[in-house]
């Protein structure tokens, strides 16, 4: 049976969201389905896994300039985008 | 040592006669010099081992360039010509990154893939950029507490 994950939103990164959702709703749209069917899914040149003292946090790409960061809970069954937003 | 091409040559009137059987030999033995007249510059080589060949040279010199750069700082290296978003790592992500680049560099060599080690410099490359976002490190330094987050929805602007 596949897995469909619970996604949430840290509160702080609710603008920059909002900001992708108002610019690129299809890629807003799509990422979400990613997160919720297969969060750690390598895709080349669109997910990237940090590393480092970020080890742990994976890089969506939700287009060229705006990409969301998050964990994968596999206990909970839950994904958290601790920030979503361009390039800083 | 063995390198890409065997020692066997041919000479270009002996393989214009027998072009099937010198053909199916490059392709047996890796590769076949061809002699013509006092010229041995030519050689008949797997495209795929060409294309392989070229690759593991472009990241061999990418990678002895990095560490050129390394070495002349004696390993303080802020500014990289090579990897420039090297100077957002901080100190212990840089012996993780030096460390990882030479690792998946030999692993690659062995293998002649080079997924990995495209994917390490995606990875760290992306490591670096997201080191510059105060938030996102603060975010992460204090993660997994439910009241700081609410569901992700896609919807109109203002609904979101």
């Amino acid at each position: 049976m596949r897995t469909t994950y619970e996604v949430v939103l840290r509160r702080s990164a609710k603008r920059g969201w909002r900001d992708i959702c108002a610019r690129d709703p299809n890629g807003a749209a799509e990422t979400l389905r990613f997160l919720q069917n297969t969060p750690e899914m390598r895709i080349p040149g669109k997910v990237k896994k940090l590393k480092g003292k970020l080890r742990g946090l994976l890089q969506y790409d939700v287009n060229y300039s705006d990409r969301v960061q998050y964990w994968v809970d596999r206990e909970r069954v839950i994904v958290w985008v601790e920030y979503a937003g361009p390039h800083p | 040592m063995k390198t890409v091409f065997s020692d066997e040559v041919v000479q270009a009137t002996e393989l214009k006669r027998n072009q099937r059987y010198w053909l199916d030999r490059a392709r047996k033995v890796g590769g076949v010099t061809i002699i013509q007249g006092k010229l041995a510059d030519l050689v008949l080589a797997s495209r795929q081992a060409v294309a392989e060949s070229a690759q593991a040279v472009h990241y061999a010199k990418m990678v002895s360039q990095f560490f050129l750069e390394a070495v002349k700082t004696e390993w303080e290296l802020k500014d990289s010509v090579v990897f420039p978003w090297f100077k957002d790592l901080d100190g212990e992500d840089r012996q993780e990154f030096y460390r990882e680049l030479v690792e998946t560099f030999a692993g690659c060599m062995a293998t002649g893939r080079w997924d990995a080690f495209d994917e390490l410099l995606e990875d760290w490359q992306a490591t670096a950029e997201a080191s510059r976002n105060r938030e996102l490190v603060e975010a992460w330094r204090t993660r997994g507490q439910t009241e700081d987050y609410i569901p992700l929805v896609v919807a109109d602007a203002d609904n979101v």
